[in-house]
C-alpha cells in the first residue's frame, strides 16, 4: 500500500471596496488535508478542512478502498522538490495604505466612475508527500487590485474593470495601468465592422480564455480517446494544422510563469512545460497517469483537481511561444482592438468562436489604448483564428506585474 | 449534543461595545462520478466554519475560520482592530428585527443519512440509459448537499435552518459521422426518495431527450448569424431573466450613483407591459432559503410588474443607504465570505397565450430548447445548446448556435408573448457567480418566452 498526503493552505486578507472606499476588512485562514491509498490498483480518498488526524483519514482512506476504484498506475518517488513564488507580504495597514493611495487617486481624476470589488493578499501553499519518498512543495503569495468601474448614470451594472496582480505592487505603477485604461474608456469611438486586428491580453482571464475553451475541453483524454474531439486524428499525425509560427505549452516552469512545477498527481516533467502545439502541429492530449493506462495514451503529468478531489485530466496554466518582442511589432503601424472583456462566449463543435466582447478598446500602431468602442460580437473559426489569421505573440506581458503576453490574431467583428 | 444539528450547542460570547454576529455552517457533500460504466470516483466531505463580523465605527471587520474552539478569541481580536478610519455610512442594523427562530424542513429525510450504495444504484440505473451507439463517452456525477446554518448575533439573534438538495447529471458526447454534440440531462430535488419514485419517469424522458440529441447531431446546420426572432424554453427563459435582468435588480451595483436611482425610479417603464419578474426566496427549489445571511427572513419581491420596474433586491446596507426596505437577500457562497446581494428563486411570470399559439406566431424564427451557460452586464449573453429553426409555427430543422446576445432592456421590450405555464427547474451542480463568490445554489425559471429580435451568432 502506498499512502499520499496532500495538504494546503490559504491565508488571505480582502479589503472589501464599496462606493469607492474600503467598506470592510476579512481574513481568512484555512487548511485542507486529504489522504489517498493506492492499494492492489484500487485508490481510497479521506480529507478534512481544517485541524486534521492524518492517522483517521488514513483509517477513512482505507475504508473507502472498498469501492475498488480502479487506480492501476505505479505511484511518483522518490522525489523532492521546491518551488516558490514569495511576493511582499503587507500587514492590514500596510493593505490599507497602498488601497487608499489608489483610491484617492481615482477618485480624484475619474469622478465620473465609482469604484467597488477590492484588494486582496493570497498565500497559497501545498505539499504533496508519500510513504514512496514523494515530497513536493509550493507556495506563492501575490496581491491583486481589481476595481470594477462603474460609469455614473450609465444605468449598467458593470461599465468595466480594471486590475492588476503580482508579487510585488506599488501604487505609481497600478495608476498608471488603470490611467491608461479608463482614459481610452472615456473616449467613445465609432463602431467597427468585418474582418480585424484583435489583441487580446494574456491567455488567461476575462479576454482570452473563451478563446481557448476548444483546447482545454477536447484535448483531454477522455474526449480525445472517444473520437468526439474536434481534434480527432490531428495529434501526433505531423500535420500543421495551424500556423507554423502558432506554439501553445501547458507552463510548468517556475522560471518561466507562477505555476507549480508539479501537477496533482506528483508528476514532475522534463522538460517542465509540455508542448500541446509545436509548430502548427498537435502535439499532446492531457492525460494523467490514471487516464493514459485507461485509454492508452501517453501520460502527459496534466493531472488537475482539488485536494478533496481524485485528480482529473485536464491543462492548467497555458502559454503561447513568443514570436515578437512587444506589442508594437505585430501592429505593422496599424491600429487594432483591445479585447478587454468577454462576456460568456462559445463555441460550436465545428470550431466556430463566438466572443461577446462587453469591452474593447481601440489602439494606436504603438499598442497604446486610443478609444472605446460599443459592444460587438467577435467571431472566427478556430483553425483560422490560430491559422492564417493568426499574427503572434509577444514576450511583453500585458502589464508590469503580469506574467502573460499579448495574442493578435484576426476576427471578424459584428455590431 | 444535538446529534441532528450541532451547531445548535456552540455557546459565544460577543464582545461589549460593538455589534457583532457569527454565522456558522456545517455542510456535508458527497459526490460519486461514474465514467464510461466504471466507478470513477467516491467523495464523502464534511466542512464546519464559522464567518465572523464585527462593526466598530461604521467598519466591518471579517474573519473566516474553521477553528470553532477560538470564535470568542477571533471576534475579540476583530474588535480590537482599527485599520479602517470611521464612516457614518447607514449599516443596515436601524431597526433590524431580531428573530430566534428554527426552521429545520429535513429532519425528515436527510440526503448525508442515505447510505452511498443507495446513492450508487440509482446512478447507475440511470446511467444504464446512455449505453447508445451514438454516445461514445459519458460521465454520471451524483451530487448531494446537506448544509446546517446557524446566524447569531449581539442583538440576540439565533436563526437556525437546513438546505439539501441531491441530483444526478449525466454528461454525454454523442456523434454520428464527423458531427458531435456534447450534452448534460439532469434531474435534482430535495429529497433522495422523491427522485428514487421517479426514477422510471425520468428514464423516459431522458430516453426522449436522447433521440432528441441523436436527431441533432445528425442533421444540425450553422446558424445564420444576425438578428432573428426567437422562442425559449422555460429552462433558458429562467437564464435571461436571472443574467438580464436579476442581477440589475441587486442594489449594491447602485450605491454611489444618484444619477442611475434617478434613471431606476420605481414606476419606470423597463420592459413590455406583458412582462413581470419576481424573486422569492421562501418557495422550496434551489433558490430557497427561509432567513438571509444576515439573519433577516427572505421575502417575494416583485422586480418588474406590467413591464414597469416595481422593487429590487437588498441586503441591510444597500436598503439603508438608498432608503429602501430590505428584502433579505444578503447571501454567501459558504462560511468563507460575507454575505452581499444575491437573487434566490427568479422567475418571469405566467402570460396568456398557449405554447402552440406562441409558435404559430413565427413564420421564420429559432426555438432555444436547451442552455450551456449564461452571463449578463449591459449586454447579456446565453450559449445554448439544442436550437431549432422554427419555419412557419413549425419545430424544423436542428441549428447550432454558439451564443444569443442581446441589450438588456431592448430585449425586454422586444418579449411580445408568454406562455401560460411557468416551469423552475431544480439546479444541481453549479449555481450563480458574483465576484469571487460562486457558485451560489440558485433557481429561475418562466414560462416559453418570444422575443421579436435577439441577436444569434
Amino acid at each position: 500500500m502506498n499512502r499520499e498526503i496532500i495538504r494546503s493552505e490559504h491565508r488571505a486578507i480582502k479589503l472589501g471596496v464599496i462606493d469607492s472606499s474600503i467598506g470592510s476588512v476579512r481574513t481568512q485562514t484555512e487548511t485542507q488535508t486529504a489522504v489517498r491509498v493506492m492499494d492492489k490498483g484500487c485508490i481510497g480518498l479521506a480529507s478534512a478542512c481544517g485541524v486534521a488526524d492524518v492517522d483517521a483519514l488514513t483509517r477513512a482512506a482505507q475504508e473507502s478502498l472498498l469501492f475498488e476504484i480502479a487506480y492501476p498506475v505505479q505511484p511518483e518517488g522518490p522525489r523532492s522538490l521546491r518551488a516558490e513564488h514569495a511576493g511582499e507580504i503587507r500587514d492590514v495597514a500596510g493593505m490599507v495604505s497602498l488601497a487608499e493611495t489608489v483610491l484617492d487617486s481615482l477618485k480624484e481624476e475619474f469622478p465620473n466612475f465609482v469604484f467597488s470589488h477590492g484588494v486582496e493578499q493570497q498565500q497559497l501553499a501545498w505539499n504533496i508527500e508519500s510513504d514512496s519518498g514523494l515530497d513536493l512543495d509550493y507556495s506563492r503569495s501575490s496581491t491583486q487590485v481589481a476595481f470594477i468601474a462603474k460609469e455614473k448614470g450609465s444605468g449598467n451594472i458593470i461599465d468595466t474593470f480594471v486590475g492588476v496582480e503580482g508579487l510585488v505592487l506599488d501604487a505609481d505603477g497600478i495608476l498608471a495601468e488603470f490611467r491608461s485604461h479608463l482614459r481610452a474608456y472615456m473616449k467613445p469611438v465609432a463602431a467597427v465592422q468585418g474582418r480585424q486586428r484583435v489583441i487580446f491580453p494574456g491567455l488567461d482571464g476575462m479576454a482570452g480564455s473563451g478563446l481557448f475553451q476548444l483546447f482545454r475541453s477536447d484535448l483531454t483524454a477522455r474526449t480525445y480517446a472517444a473520437g468526439t474531439s474536434i481534434f480527432d486524428g490531428m495529434v501526433g499525425d505531423g500535420e500543421g494544422h495551424f500556423n507554423p509560427a502558432f506554439g501553445l505549452q501547458e507552463l510548468r516552469d517556475p522560471q518561466q510563469a507562477r505555476v507549480c512545477p508539479f501537477d496533482m498527481e506528483g508528476v514532475v516533467r522534463s522538460p517542465l512545460n509540455l508542448d500541446i502545439v509545436a509548430n502548427g502541429q498537435l502535439r499532446a492530449v492531457a492525460a494523467s497517469k490514471r487516464d493514459a493506462v485507461r485509454y492508452g495514451l501517453p501520460q502527459t503529468g496534466t493531472a488537475v483537481g482539488d485536494v478533496a478531489s481524485l485528480p482529473v485530466s485536464g491543462f492548467g496554466r497555458l502559454g503561447a511561444t513568443p514570436t515578437a518582442n512587444g506589442l508594437v511589432d505585430l501592429l505593422d503601424g496599424e491600429g487594432a482592438i483591445l479585447v478587454w472583456f468577454v462576456a460568456g462566449g462559445d463555441s460550436t463543435r465545428t470550431g466556430d468562436i463566438a466572443l461577446p466582447v462587453a469591452v474593447a478598446l481601440t489602439v494606436d500602431g504603438e499598442g497604446r489604448p486610443t478609444g472605446r468602442l460599443p459592444g460587438c460580437t467577435l467571431t472566427g473559426n478556430l483553425f483560422d483564428v490560430f491559422g492564417d489569421d493568426f499574427v503572434g505573440v509577444t514576450r511583453q506581458s500585458v502589464d508590469p506585474y503580469s506574467d502573460e503576453p499579448f495574442l493578435v490574431t484576426h476576427m471578424t467583428v459584428q455590431g | 449534543m444535538s446529534t441532528l444539528h450541532p451547531l445548535e450547542d456552540i455557546a459565544i460570547s460577543f464582545p461589549e461595545g460593538v455589534y457583532s454576529d457569527v454565522r456558522l455552517e456545517r455542510t456535508a457533500d458527497h459526490r460519486i462520478t461514474l465514467r464510461d460504466g466504471t466507478l470513477d470516483e467516491v467523495v464523502s466531505k464534511v466542512e464546519t466554519g464559522a464567518l465572523l463580523r464585527v462593526l466598530k465605527d461604521g467598519r466591518w471587520y471579517i474573519a473566516s475560520t474553521t477553528d470553532l474552539d477560538r470564535l470568542d478569541e477571533a471576534l475579540a481580536e476583530l474588535a480590537a482592530s482599527d485599520a479602517l478610519s470611521a464612516s457614518s455610512m447607514p449599516t443596515g442594523l436601524e431597526g433590524l428585527e431580531v428573530i430566534q427562530e428554527a426552521v429545520w424542513v429535513f429532519d425528515d429525510e436527510r440526503v448525508d443519512r442515505v447510505p452511498m450504495s443507495e446513492k450508487l444504484a440509482l446512478l447507475q440505473s440511470h446511467a444504464g440509459g446512455l449505453n447508445r451507439p451514438s454516445i461514445r463517452t459519458w460521465v454520471a456525477r451524483w451530487i448531494d448537499q446537506h448544509r446546517d446554518r446557524r446566524f447569531v448575533s449581539s442583538m440576540g439573534a439565533n436563526v437556525r435552518h437546513d438546505y439539501q438538495e441531491c441530483g444526478f447529471i449525466l454528461s454525454f458526447s454523442m456523434a454520428n459521422g464527423d458531427s458531435t454534440a456534447s450534452e448534460r440531462y439532469s434531474e435534482a430535488g430535495h429529497r433522495f426518495g422523491a427522485l428514487a419514485a421517479d426514477q422510471e419517469a425520468h428514464r423516459l424522458t431522458l430516453a426522449e431527450f436522447l433521440d432528441k440529441c441523436e436527431r441533432f447531431v445528425a442533421d444540425a446546420v450553422p446558424v445564420q448569424p444576425g438578428p432573428a426572432t426567437v422562442i425559449m424554453a422555460p429552462e433558458v427563459a429562467g437564464v435571461f431573466a436571472h443574467e438580464s435582468f436579476g442581477h440589475k435588480s441587486e442594489a449594491d451595483f447602485m450605491l454611489g450613483d444618484p444619477a442611475m436611482l434617478d434613471e431606476w425610479k420605481m414606476g419606470t417603464t423597463v420592459a413590455s407591459d406583458i412582462v413581470s419578474i419576481v424573486d422569492t426566496g421562501g418557495v422550496f427549489g434551489s433558490g430557497y432559503m427561509p432567513f438571509d445571511d444576515e439573519g433577516r427572513r427572505t421575502t417575494t419581491t416583485r422586480l418588474i410588474e406590467h413591464g414597469k420596474l416595481t422593487g429590487r433586491l437588498h441586503n441591510g446596507m444597500t436598503a439603508a443607504v438608498l432608503g429602501e426596505t430590505p428584502t433579505g437577500n444578503a447571501r454567501a457562497i459558504s462560511f468563507r465570505f460575507e454575505p452581499i446581494v444575491r437573487m434566490t428563486t427568479t422567475t418571469i411570470a405566467a402570460g396568456t397565450s398557449t405554447k402552440a399559439e406562441l409558435f404559430e406566431g413565427v413564420a421564420d424564427g429559432y426555438f432555444i430548447e436547451t442552455v450551456k451557460h449564461g452571463s449578463g452586464m449591459s449586454t447579456f449573453t446565453i450559449a445554448p445548446g439544442l436550437c431549432w429553426r422554427i419555419r412557419d409555427g413549425r419545430i424544423a430543422e436542428p441549428v447550432r448556435v454558439a451564443v444569443m446576445t442581446g441589450t438588456v432592456f431592448e430585449t425586454l421590450g422586444e418579449i411580445d408573448g408568454l406562455s401560460d405555464e411557468v416551469e423552475t427547474p431544480f439546479m444541481v451542480g453549479g449555481g450563480c457567480g458574483k465576484m469571487e463568490q460562486w457558485p451560489l445554489s440558485v433557481s429561475f425559471g418562466g414560462p416559453f418566452v418570444r422575443v421579436q429580435r435577439m441577436n444569434l451568432a
